[in-house]
């Protein structure tokens, strides 16, 4: 048995346990849902902390901009469905936490832009 | 779908189309009858012109996003979304009631029943925030504006009942005393200025991006509209004291109408400080419509404060009235409306075709960004004009400038008709009968099959 390998992809903590589905596609998936108030994904928006693949079970381990946000099933849900269409993963696992808190500084590059912050 | 705290789209939607459908209404009436604006506030007319706007617009607006919200900041569920659809009948039907019975010369019966119905209606709101507010962990000062502003939209309506009742029955009027600009104080400041602090310092930061503002201005903005209202009540129960006493009659030289000044003077400060914290930390940087219409209206407050600073509180009443509260609710409402529709027509899409790569609407593509600029952009013309119209027009018996007026009437008939416009917009997007362009991208790959290799599509 070897280790989960550990690595940081796109802003995402991702562990990788012998993972049937490929970690990049996952993270293509995620970046597949968007946030319908700021038309941003949640990967460029840095609300996915962790994801970890193990076997075929995807947990990804996410916050929201602000507690109760009222998108929170929408965009949870989403997750689900664009995991699970992915080959290799069979169970999909939503972890909401907010601890640590999300901040902006956790928002990519690329999402800052999008923001309307290209300029700085 | 919708997440642990979700309340039915029905609840909040059903206030939120009485308070579009109310707004539109008011302006449309401004534009029919601008000369209302000049007449003397006890005009049965202009009484129900006003009941339109406070109990059909801001009333319903506030009640629907209680609704909506009060679950969300309190980290709870509703405790009864079912009591929703009771205060929506009573309150609807009431505020119905006490608008015909204004309109039609001041009746009596009709505004007494209306103003039981309306009572009824805050009573099963109040009682189940109560019971929700039981179940929440904790209650930062955010929920506690909001909260408070539910309490007071209760008072607001109790007095209102209860001036009510005292048209029928002399000796409730007689033990009441003269509460009327209390009633106004507690609904216009204690129930709006303060809900749109509290909520607005939670959406704001919502739809902006803004993290880390703290909530210290808020508090202050929630103590000195307190002391505000504290100082009306205690004008009001003051024998002799009650005209000078109350935001209706404050500029006076009386200590408490000067206090009340003051007090409200520091909301606004207050309030301005928190928006202004809010915005310099958001990570969004252009604002859309709702929230720059929201933002107009707060704006909007510092005239309408100056001019009751510089005893015009019928003026700046006016001005609070058609400015401030029109824009910094109808603006949250443009946002909130946008999101139930959305949540109703395209939510359910959400996740269904996984392997697609078009993207449902976002939330902003349920307005009409072009109409909504203009409608604003007229409403907030025909206020300032209609505020220049009050100004020039002064307390002189000659007639309003007729170029002013005609200005001004037809900014808000212009406004009104992108407001009936933006309201039958959302309508049809929530009846299946109009889909924005990202919309119908994404329902035809929904439904379309695959074309086979080399199909080149009908030809005409």
């Amino acid at each position: 048995m070897t280790d989960p390998a550990a690595t940081t992809r796109r802003g995402v903590l991702v562990l990788d346990d012998a993972a049937a589905a490929d970690a990049e596609a996952v993270l293509d998936g995620l970046q597949a849902v968007i946030d319908p108030e700021l038309g941003l994904d949640v990967i460029s928006l840095g609300l996915v902390y962790e994801v970890h693949l193990v076997g075929d079970t995807a947990t990804v381990m996410m916050t929201l901009t602000t507690p109760g946000c009222p998108l929170h099933g929408v965009i949870r849900h989403d997750v689900e469905q664009r995991l699970g269409a992915i080959p290799g993963v069979g169970i999909v696992d939503v972890q909401l936490v907010w601890d640590p808190p999300w901040t902006p500084d956790r928002i990519l590059p690329a999402g800052r832009e999008q923001l309307g912050w290209s300029s700085i | 779908m919708g997440g642990d705290n979700a309340v039915p789209f029905s609840v909040p939607a059903r206030f939120m189309t009485v308070g579009a459908l109310s707004l539109a209404a008011f302006w449309t009436g401004l534009a029919l009858r601008p000369e209302l604006l000049l007449a003397h506030p006890a005009v049965p007319g202009v009484l129900a012109i006003v009941h339109v706007f406070t109990l059909g617009f801001g009333a319903s607006v506030l009640i629907g996003a209680l609704h909506q919200l009060v679950p969300v900041l309190l980290i709870t569920r509703l405790c009864a979304p079912g009591w929703g659809a009771a205060t929506w009948a009573t309150s609807s039907a009431g505020s119905l009631a006490i608008v015909i019975g204004f309109a039609t010369g001041s009746r009596p019966a009709w505004l007494a029943i209306g103003g039981t119905l309306v009572l009824i209606g805050a009573t099963i709101l109040l009682v189940n925030l109560v019971a929700t507010v039981r179940t929440a962990r904790r209650v930062d000062a955010v929920a506690g504006a909001v909260l408070a502003s539910a309490a007071a939209l209760w008072g607001t309506v109790a007095l209102g009942a209860a001036i009510a009742l005292g048209r029928i029955v002399p000796w409730v009027a007689m033990a009441l005393g003269p509460v009327r600009p209390l009633h106004l104080t507690l609904g216009l400041i204690g129930a709006f200025v303060l809900a749109i602090a509290g909520a607005g310092h939670k959406l704001l930061s919502m739809f902006v991006l803004s993290h880390g503002a703290s909530d210290r201005p808020l508090r202050w903005v929630s103590g000195a509209v307190g002391a505000a209202v504290l100082l009306a009540a205690i004008g009001a129960w003051t024998p002799g004291s009650w005209r000078a006493t109350s935001f209706a009659g404050a500029g006076g030289t009386d200590w408490l109408a000067r206090g009340v000044t003051v007090a409200l003077g520091v909301a606004l400060a207050a309030l301005i400080i928190d928006v202004r914290a809010i915005l310099t930390r958001r990570m969004r940087k252009r604002t859309d419509v709702g929230v720059t219409t929201f933002l107009i209206g707060v704006l909007m407050f510092v005239p309408a404060w100056t001019l009751l600073a510089f005893g015009r509180p019928a003026d700046a009443i006016a001005l609070l009235l058609t400015g401030g509260l029109a824009l910094a609710i109808g603006g949250m409402m443009v946002k909130i409306v946008g999101f139930l529709a959305w949540q109703h027509r395209y939510a359910p899409l959400v996740g269904r075709d996984p392997s697609r790569t078009t993207t449902i609407p976002m939330l902003a593509d349920m307005t009409v960004p072009a109409l909504g600029w203009i409608t604003a952009g007229c409403l907030l013309a025909a206020s300032l004009l209609l505020a220049g119209v009050r100004l020039a027009h002064g307390d002189a018996a000659a007639p309003p400038p007729p170029e002013l007026l005609g200005l001004a009437r037809l900014a808000a008939t212009v406004g009104s008709i992108g407001g009936w416009s933006l309201v039958a917009h959302l309508a049809w997007i929530v009846a299946g009968r109009h889909r924005p362009r990202t919309a119908q991208t994404r329902a035809d790959d929904l439904v379309t099959p695959a074309a086979p290799p080399g199909w080149k599509g009908h030809r005409a």
